[in-house]
């Protein structure tokens, strides 16, 4: 990859670029990857991510983040939906009222 | 005994203090405890990446040509049918003055029923945990999203003048009217749009690190392309990983209780009449432990020829084939049970027209043959199951679930025609035939049923990919040294 993009480069792979733009680092395991992200979280590093092509389970509390905000939009979603629905069915019903004569 | 190590082998007990038979006893209680892998052989996360993409990577197979061309000539007989049906009007159906709902309305719930399974499988196994459901709940949720598109037909063109079903929705018309809250088949409308809508949506988020993992890998550039947009420029970060997680499970929530109510809705259409064989309580469970029924069935008929014609075999086991099957014989317990209700309710009810309805007309009267053979293929045939050889049979099972199938078509006939075709006053008492139009209509929606399955095996991961690889052993951060497996060469970039 350095020869491709020399702004990024996998540790072990060449020369260091001059300008230091990300350092990343490949691990063989999800062991491996979840002892590292413990420590470095432990070092307080921020901005930083772990890839990985399935969901490693804990991992996200290895890496200290906080708990995902999903629910909040569900919950909003879902209020959303009940609130429309109410009024509809609601708002129909009442263009009748009136109409008793 | 983890959790995550089910090959490794227990810790045994003292032999020396026990007897030959009680050694062996153990030995067989410890083996039975064992939990079987989800991927068996020992396969590793790349191997399971490769097999399952080989499916879309390797050049299409011929069978695969000769089926979408089957599929496609089949669709069209719907195709013709609608287009007869739209263009003289519902006559050409065999509905008549007494029975004024048959194959339409048997179809639009034999093809919902279908779609639950999928639901089932991918949301409520999901949240009981039952991890095994990684392995199959992509092909189920396909056949949910499908088969409820095949349902959908037949509320779209019974109403007689198509062209007024927007009259459906609440939309302001021309004569102020607004739809019915109070009627079920409102209901239906809402109920049916919003579990289509929902399982797209939940089948589609599962789809996205597998979309991604194929944009990766994918040499075809058109195809990368699709696989670009549809991934929604997923990276597979811990981040996205963590919401992804949380929202898999709201939508499985939202599935759960949306099979719930879809089929207490559809179910509700029949129940709140006053009509004998429909008005009863027991529907609402009735219709939901027969709609995971036919929809576990079709799914045997689904996966056992998909596991050997692409040989995924260490993905969709044998373990997967028996769960399945024990889900049959359980449903087809229950149904049994709802079978003998509805008889007992019939007695202690004490209504003539319903005693009349169940114990007369719906075993010796004309559909008589219908019920018999409903109650031989949903209540006696999947008895069969009870046999550990035969649940691990796939071709074996793949024959059986053929007549439940068939079974839970009937049952919706039985219900539907033969409840209304003797109706209160006997001079207006009729027989229902269905017409070749009908008949079309019904066999093409098997077409288009496997049409949009054929396409989907063809150019999306049938199976979760990673769902699949995180169930493997090595897959859990602290699993003992001896199960972990190192993934591709650092640097090959292999996904």
């Amino acid at each position: 990859m350095s020869e491709i993009n020399p702004l990024v480069c996998a540790i072990g792979s060449g020369p260091m670029p001059k300008k230091l733009y990300a350092v990343g680092a490949e691990f063989a395991n999800p062991k491996e990857l979840y002892a590292a992200a413990e420590k470095v979280r432990d070092r307080g590093f921020k901005g930083w991510d772990c890839y990985t092509p399935y969901y490693i389970h804990g991992l996200d509390k290895a890496m200290g983040l906080k708990k995902s905000m999903v629910g909040l939009f569900t919950f909003a979603g879902g209020l959303t939906g009940l609130t429309g629905g109410f009024l509809e069915i609601g708002g129909t019903n009442l263009t009748y009222i009136g109409d008793e004569e | 005994m983890s959790y995550f190590t089910p090959s490794t082998k227990p810790a045994r007990p003292r032999f020396d203090l026990l007897t030959k038979h009680e050694e062996d006893e153990i030995e067989r209680a410890q083996r039975e405890i064992t939990r079987e892998p989800y991927v068996t052989h020992n396969r590793d996360a790349v191997w399971v990446g490769d097999r399952i993409a080989s499916v879309i990577e390797n050049p299409t197979p011929l069978w695969w040509y000769i089926a979408v061309s089957i599929a496609g000539g089949v669709a069209s007989f719907t195709a013709l049918g609608i287009l007869y049906l739209i263009s003289t009007g519902v006559g050409v159906w065999g509905e008549n003055n007494s029975a004024n709902w048959a194959w339409d309305i048997t179809n639009f719930v034999f093809w919902i029923g279908i779609g639950h399974a999928g639901t089932m499988i991918a949301a409520i196994l999901y949240l009981t945990r039952q991890r095994w459901a990684t392995g199959i709940n992509r092909a189920a949720e396909a056949m949910t999203v499908f088969a409820v598109m095949c349902a959908g037909i037949y509320p779209g063109v019974h109403v007689g003048r198509v062209w007024f079903a927007w009259y459906l929705a609440p939309i302001p018309n021309g004569n102020a009217i607004w739809p019915n809250f109070r009627s079920p088949l409102l209901w239906d409308v809402f109920a049916v749009s919003t579990y289509l809508s929902v399982s797209i949506m939940f089948w589609y988020v599962g789809l996205i690190p597998d979309a991604a993992a194929m944009r990766d890998r994918i040499k075809n550039k058109i195809l990368k392309y699709f696989y670009a947009v549809l991934c929604l420029g997923w990276r597979g970060s811990a981040r996205q990983w963590a919401n992804y997680e949380f929202c898999y499970l709201m939508l499985a929530g939202i599935a759960t209780l949306l099979v719930i109510t879809t089929c207490t809705v559809v179910s509700s259409d029949f129940s709140t009449s006053v009509v004998p064989g429909w008005h009863g309580t027991i529907f609402l469970p009735y219709f939901g432990v027969g709609a995971i029924y036919g929809g576990f069935c079709m799914l045997i008929t689904l996966l056992v020829p998909l596991r050997e014609l692409y040989k995924l075999r260490d993905i969709i086991t044998l373990r997967h084939i028996d769960l399945c099957c024990r889900f049959v014989l359980l449903m087809a317990l229950l149904i049994s049970y709802i079978y003998l209700m509805e008889f007992f309710v019939a007695y202690v009810g004490g209504s003539p027209n319903e005693r009349f309805t169940f114990y007369r007309d719906r075993i010796f009267g004309p559909y008589g043959s219908t019920w018999l053979c409903m109650l031989i293929f949903n209540s006696f045939i999947p008895m069969l199951f009870w046999s550990k050889k035969i649940r691990r049979n796939p071709w074996l099972a793949f024959g059986i679930v053929v007549f439940p199938s068939i079974g839970m078509w009937l049952e919706r006939f039985v219900i539907i025609v033969s409840s209304v075709h003797r109706d209160f006053l006997p001079s207006s008492w009729g027989m229902f035939f269905p017409t070749y139009v009908d008949i079309l209509t019904f066999t093409g929606t098997f077409g288009v049923f496997f049409l949009m399955y054929l396409l989907f095996i063809r150019f999306l991961p049938m199976i979760a990919i990673a769902e699949i690889r995180a169930v493997l052993p090595e897959a859990n951060p602290h699993a003992p040294p001896t199960v972990i497996k190192n993934g591709a060469e650092p640097g090959s970039h292999h996904v």
